[in-house]
Parts: structure tokens; sequence; C-alpha cells
């Protein structure tokens, strides 16, 4: 229940700070979506589980919250969930440094994901190089909060890095 | 001898005693222009001696509390420069949104253009769309596809109302469009956000003679803005090679990045809401 809650609780806080907080201070196309960070989690942890609904769940109320067609992000953090989830036990706990580059690449995979899902939901399709030019600056930035994310998360949660076991 | 001074050894300490205290006695009516007597000499070095390590001791004393009470005005004065900080700090706030209020009033009173004041109170949690929530919805004359504006220029129309509140698509967002015109040389254009701080300038004619800074407003055209509100300011048109339209982008008139206070322009009949 913990990981759980904590989880969830995180959810709800960066919610909060994406679109209350951080709008005073980092501009657009700079700030970051930080449950994109957590879906990333997810992917890389299996905690909590039922990491695809949690994920799908996130990318909704996000278009809840940011009045964007329900189903738009909650499906491309579906996406982003599967793209990540081989990943997991590969090499995260162990050479945790290459989280960066993971989450830079995590960014611009939202990109990617975005602009094509535009082509079929919206009615004026992100064009593909506004869609990188932000997915590129989310990338920078994700390379930097990412990490810091995941360190809280595993406070919270209580998970720590599985030993490796012999034989 | 010795035993002689053994042996009245209380009466020589009395004697001394004696002796010293009548010294400073004498020696200080000396000081206050008294004339001093020879016993005041007497006790002048010991008293000298003495003076000096009281003095000594004194100022050490003084020193020691002077400095605690230092210590306690200066912890009293800091407490209050943090308190008068916090005031400033509130008090440029208040002159901030005073200046801010003042700019939406004067605007105002330019235009005819019956006009809702709202306060932005959210903004999109996604990389991917631009909105932001305002304070005011249908209950006070708000209607979807309402023009919102600032001083600045177009901020972006309402798509979204409740009874007390609002989403504005903002004229960054890529589902943004608007149709404008080039002030200066009346080319007709289309705006369209691209996530970015600047916009897409739509179908201008390669022919066209627009130039950085010309300002670009609204041409009434498609029923949603009325006629000549700014849009903003060319920032780049070119002419590519193999292509009809030239590459245009505008800088919007409004700063998007800090908005606070905006005006929706409501629907006709709405202006007055009970």
């Amino acid at each position: 229940m913990r990981p759980f809650l904590a989880w969830a609780a995180a959810l709800l806080g960066v919610i909060l700070l994406q679109s209350s907080v951080l709008p005073l201070f980092v501009p657009d196309p700079w700030r970051p979506d930080l449950t994109r960070a957590l879906v990333l989690w997810l992917a890389l942890t299996g905690v909590p589980r039922r990491g695809p609904f949690l994920a799908l769940g996130s990318g909704a109320v996000v278009d809840w919250v940011s009045g964007a067609p329900i189903g738009f992000t909650a499906f491309t953090r579906l996406v982003l969930y599967g793209l990540c989830r081989p990943f997991r036990g590969v090499f995260f706990d162990h050479h945790p440094l290459l989280l960066v580059p993971f989450a830079a690449a995590g960014a611009l995979a939202d990109a990617g994901l975005s602009a094509a899902v535009s082509l079929w939901v919206l009615e004026r399709p992100l064009v593909s190089g506004a869609a990188w030019a932000v997915g590129w600056r989310q990338g920078v930035v994700d390379a930097l909060w990412v990490p810091v994310v995941f360190i809280a998360l595993e406070l919270a949660t209580g998970r720590r890095t599985p030993r490796l076991v012999p034989g | 001898m010795l035993s002689f001074l053994l042996r009245h050894r209380a009466a020589i300490a009395g004697i001394g005693f004696a002796g010293l205290a009548l010294g400073f006695l004498v020696s200080h009516r000396g000081v206050d222009g008294g004339v001093p007597g020879p016993l005041g000499l007497v006790g002048t070095p010991v008293q000298a001696v003495a003076r000096g390590m009281a003095d000594s001791i004194g100022s050490v004393v003084d020193r020691y509390v002077f400095l605690l009470e230092a210590g306690e005005e200066a912890a009293r004065l800091r407490r209050e420069v943090a308190d008068l900080r916090r005031e400033l700090l509130a008090v440029e706030e208040v002159v901030q949104e005073n200046e801010r209020l003042r700019k939406l009033a004067g605007f105002r009173e330019t235009t005819d253009l019956p006009l809702v004041p709202a306060r932005v109170v959210g903004r999109s949690a996604s990389a991917w769309f631009r909105t932001v929530v305002l304070d005011k919805g249908s209950d006070d004359g708000v209607g979807p596809d309402a023009p919102v504006l600032t001083p600045g220029g177009v901020v972006g129309r309402v798509y979204e109302v409740s009874p007390d509140a609002s989403r504005v698509l903002l004229l960054t967002d890529p589902n943004f469009a608007v149709d404008a015109i080039v002030q200066r040389t009346r080319a007709q254009v289309v705006i369209e956000g691209r996530l970015d701080d600047r916009c897409r300038v739509l179908y201008l004619a390669r022919g066209e003679d627009v130039r950085p800074g010309d300002r670009v407003v609204t041409s009434g055209m498609g029923g949603v803005f009325p006629k000549g509100l700014l849009v903003g300011a060319v920032a780049r048109a070119e002419a590519v090679p193999g292509e009809v339209f030239q590459r245009a982008e505008l800088a919007p008139g409004a700063d998007l990045s800090r908005l606070e206070e905006v005006f929706v322009v409501p629907a006709p009949g709405e202006e007055n809401p009970p």
C-alpha cells in the first residue's frame, strides 16, 4: 500500500507543481512534464504494481487538467511505459548514471509519440519541427530532473536496489 | 627585631591599614583641589596600582556588558530588518499589481468593446497544449469562442466554459489559428501557434513587402475576433526559392509567459450577466 500511496501522492504533487508553480518561473518549452518521470519510474522499477494502468491513469489526469483530448497523453504515456519496460532490471539499479541519458531519450520519445498521435487525433497536428524543438528542451531538463525524482520516489516508496544472487 | 615585629604584628598591621586608608582619603582630597597632605603621598603608588587594576577590571566588565547588550540589540535589529524586508516585498507586490491594473483600466477605456476582467488561475500541465484557466465562467458572461485579450494584444480564445471558470486556448497552441492582416501592407495572413514563444504566419504571398516589426492585427473574418485587435509583430519574413508563400514568424504582442490578468470579450447579449 505504501508504494501506491507514495506514487499517487507524487502524481498529485507534480500535477499541482507543473500547472501552478513552475509556470511562474520556467517558460513553456523548458518546463518539464514531471509526470513523465513518474511513468519512467513505473517502467524501470515496477513499484508500485499494475504499472500500465497507473501510466494510463497519469496520462488521463494530465489530459483532464490541461484541457487536452482525454486519452491523448494517456495513450502516449502507456506507449512510453511499454518502450521503457524491457529495460527494467537491465542496467538502472547497478548503473544509475545511465538514467540521465535514458531520461533525455524518454522526453524525445514522448515528443515523437505526441507528434505521431496528433496526426490522427488533432484537427491541426503538431508540426514535427515544433515537437522536436520542445522535445530536446524537455530532454535537457529531464536529464537533470528525473534522477532527483527517482531518489525521492525511492525514499517515499521504500524500494531498495535488489541484490544480485550469485550463481 | 623580628621577634619584636612578630610580637606586635596585630598592632603593626592595624597601623598600616589605617595609614593606607588615610592616605587614600587625603590623596583624593588633593586631586579635588585641596591641599594634598604629606600622608597622601604615602598611598599614591599603591593607590595608582589599585586604581589601575580597578580600571582594567572595570573596563573588561563594561566591555562584556556592552557586548551582551550589543548582541541583543543586533538580534533585535536583525528581526526588525527581516520584518521590514517582508513588508517591502509585500509593498512591491502591491505596487506592481497596481501598475498592471492601471494599465488594464487604461486599456479598457481605449476600446468600445465590452470587457470582462479575469485572472489566470492555472496553466496546462502538458507540454503539448498551451492553455490557461480563468476564474470567470458562464455566470460572468463568458461564452465559448470568446476572445481573450490583454493591453499587449490577443491572448487566445475560450474553448471550455463552466459556470465559474473557463479554459483558454492560447495563441501559441498549435490548435489555435486566427485570420489577420499586416497593418501596413494589408496582406491577408493566418496566424497559427507552434508551441514556442513565436507563431507561424501562413499564406503570406511571395510578393508581399512585409518587414520585421510590421504590426499584425485581426481581420475580423471568421466571426470570433473583432477587427483591429493587435496580434503581434512580424519577427521574420523570408522568401524561400521554390515556395509560393514566404516563411514568416510572428512575435505575439501579449507576454504569454506572464499572464496574470486578462480581459474576455463576452458574447453579444451577455455583456451584463445577472
